[in-house]
C-alpha cells in the first residue's frame, strides 16, 4: 500500500514538473514569437532610441567581453593545437581542429562567456526593472517595453555572439598557432594550411546557425527569468542562477541538435 | 464628456487590503475626488485601476467611451500616456540620467535624440531644484530628487488625468508648498483629479468630492 503511495506521489511528481516547464516553454515560444514579429514590424516610434540601445548593448556583450575571449581563445588554442599535434597524425591535424576547435569549442565557450557576463546582466536588469515598477514608468510614458528592452537586447545580443564567436575562431586558430609555433619545435608548418582547406561552407553555416540560436535563445531565456521575478528583490538572485543554468542546458542541446542534423 | 468609466469593475485584494468589490465610477473633466480608505493598500489599489495597472477581474474599463481590452497590451499604451499616475511605486529608469529619464517619451514618440528639455519641464527642474543634477542618475541623487524628477515627467507629459497618492511623501519640504500650487493649477484648470494624501489636511485642500473605500466597497459622495 505505501508503495502504490510512493509511486502515485513520485507520478505525480513527473506530471506536474512536466507541466511546468511545458507550460514555461510555451511561455518562452510566445515571447520569442512577439519580439520576432515586433523586429519584422520595426515600428517608426522609437527607431531611433532602439538603435541606440542595440548599439549599447553590442558594446556591453561583444566589446566589453573581448578581453575575456581574446585570452581564453588564445591559451585554448595554443594547448589543443599542441595537445592534438601529439595525438593526430599531421595530414590529420587540420582536420581535428576545425572540428573541435572551430565548430565545437568556439561557439560553446563564447556562449559560456555570454551566458555569464551578458545573460546573468539581463536577468538581474530585466529583474529589478520588475520589482521596482520600471517597467511600468516606461508604459506609462507610451513607451512599449519590447521596443526599447526586449528586441534591442536580441538583436544586440545575436549580432555580439557572431561577432565573438568569428573573433574567437579566428584569434583561437591564429594566435594558438603562433604560440605553438614560438614556444614549441613541434613540427606545424603546414598546420594553417590544412585548416584553410578543412574548413567547408557547411562548417560556417553551422557556426553561424550556432550563433544565431545561441543569441536568440539566451535573450530569450534570460529576458524570461527576469520577467518571472514577481514578489521581491531577493528573487532576482534566484532567477539569475536559474536563468544561467536553463541557458547553459540550451546551448548544449543546440550544439548536440546541430551535430545530429548536419555531422551524423 | 466622461473621460474614465469604471463600470462594475471589481478587483482581489492586493497586499493587507480587502480588495475591491463590485463599483461603478467615472471621472469628467473638471472633477476633483479625495480618496478616502481605511486601507492603504485599497486606496493604491483603485489609483492603480483607475491609471489601467490592474486588469479588472470583473467588469469594464472606459476611456472616452471605448472599453478598453485588457488583453491587447499595445492598445494600453496610449491610453497610459494620457494619465499621469503619481502613485507611490512610480518610479524613474534607474539606469538612465534624470534628463534621459524626463525626455525618453519624446525620444520615443518623436523617434528623435538630440532633443532638449522644454521650457516648461526646465522651469519645474529650477523649481524643484534639481536643474544642476540632471546628468546624474536616480540612485546617484536623493530620493526627494528623484521623486521631484517623477513629478516632473508626468505634469510634462501632457496629461488629461491626474492620479496622485500621497502627494508629499519623499519631497523635501521646501518644494511641498511649490507643489500643493501646481496641484492646484491643475486642479483650476479643469484636468481631472484623484488623490489620495492620506492627510485630512491637504485633502481639504484640494478636493471637491470625495470617495470613501471601507472594507472593499467604495462609495462616491
Amino acid at each position: 500500500m505505501r508503495e502504490a503511495v510512493a509511486v502515485r506521489d513520485f507520478v505525480g511528481f513527473l506530471g506536474r514538473q512536466t507541466g511546468v516547464r511545458l507550460n514555461r516553454y510555451a511561455d518562452q515560444s510566445a515571447f520569442l514569437y512577439r519580439i520576432l514579429r515586433q523586429i519584422v514590424v520595426n515600428p517608426k516610434a522609437g527607431r531611433m532610441l532602439r538603435t541606440r540601445i542595440v548599439v549599447e548593448q553590442i558594446y556591453f556583450t561583444a566589446v566589453e567581453a573581448l578581453w575575456i575571449v581574446i585570452p581564453i581563445a588564445l591559451l585554448l588554442g595554443s594547448m589543443m593545437i599542441l595537445q592534438l599535434s601529439d595525438v593526430a597524425a599531421q595530414h590529420d591535424l587540420g582536420r581535428v581542429t576545425v572540428a573541435l576547435l572551430i565548430r565545437e569549442f568556439g561557439p560553446l565557450i563564447t556562449a559560456l562567456i555570454v551566458v555569464l557576463r551578458s545573460a546573468t546582466a539581463v536577468t538581474i536588469e530585466t529583474g529589478y526593472m520588475k520589482v521596482l515598477n520600471e517597467i511600468e514608468a516606461l508604459e506609462l510614458q507610451g513607451i512599449n517595453p519590447l521596443d526599447i528592452l526586449y528586441v534591442p537586447r536580441m538583436i544586440g545580443i545575436t549580432v555580439s555572439m557572431f561577432c565573438l564567436i568569428t573573433i574567437f575562431c579566428i584569434t583561437a586558430v591564429l594566435g594558438g598557432y603562433a604560440i605553438a609555433w614560438a614556444l614549441t619545435t613541434l613540427p606545424l608548418q603546414n598546420l594553417l594550411f590544412q585548416i584553410g582547406k578543412a574548413v567547408t561552407g557547411l562548417d560556417i553555416a553551422v557556426v553561424a546557425l550556432k550563433a544565431l540560436f545561441f543569441g536568440v535563445g539566451i535573450t530569450v531565456i534570460s529576458l524570461h527569468h527576469g520577467l518571472a521575478v514577481q514578489k521581491g528583490i531577493t528573487e532576482v538572485p534566484v532567477a539569475t542562477s536559474r536563468g544561467a543554468v536553463a541557458c547553459l542546458y540550451y546551448c548544449l542541446s543546440v550544439n548536440v541538435i546541430l551535430f545530429a542534423a548536419f555531422f551524423l | 464628456m466622461v473621460l474614465i468609466e469604471l463600470r462594475d469593475y471589481a478587483h482581489a485584494p492586493t497586499g493587507r487590503g480587502k480588495g475591491l468589490e463590485k463599483f461603478s465610477f467615472s471621472l469628467s473633466p473638471g472633477d476633483s475626488f479625495g480618496l478616502h480608505a481605511d486601507r492603504i493598500d485599497d486606496a493604491h489599489l483603485f489609483l492603480r485601476a483607475l491609471a489601467t495597472l490592474e486588469p479588472p477581474e470583473e467588469g469594464s474599463y472606459f476611456f472616452k467611451g471605448e472599453a478598453l481590452d485588457f488583453s491587447k497590451f499595445r492598445k494600453l499604451l496610449p491610453v497610459r500616456r494620457r494619465i499621469a499616475y503619481l502613485g507611490i511605486d512610480a518610479t524613474l529608469i534607474g539606469n538612465r540620467t534624470l534628463r534621459t529619464n524626463l525626455l525618453l517619451g519624446r525620444y520615443y514618440l518623436e523617434n528623435k535624440l538630440n532633443l532638449e528639455l522644454s521650457e516648461e519641464a526646465l522651469s519645474l527642474c529650477r523649481l524643484f531644484g534639481i536643474e544642476d543634477k540632471l546628468d546624474r542618475r536616480p540612485s546617484q541623487v536623493a530620493p526627494e530628487d528623484a521623486r521631484a524628477a517623477v513629478i516632473i515627467r508626468e505634469m510634462t507629459k501632457g496629461a488629461e488625468v491626474f492620479l496622485i497618492e500621497q502627494a508629499f511623501v519623499a519631497l523635501a519640504r521646501p518644494v511641498i508648498a511649490r507643489y500643493i500650487e501646481m496641484i492646484r493649477k491643475v486642479i483650476d484648470s479643469g484636468i481631472p483629479c484623484v488623490f489620495y494624501a492620506g492627510m485630512p489636511d491637504f485633502d481639504s485642500l484640494f478636493k471637491k468630492r470625495d470617495i470613501h473605500i471601507r472594507d472593499g466597497v467604495v462609495e462616491v459622495d
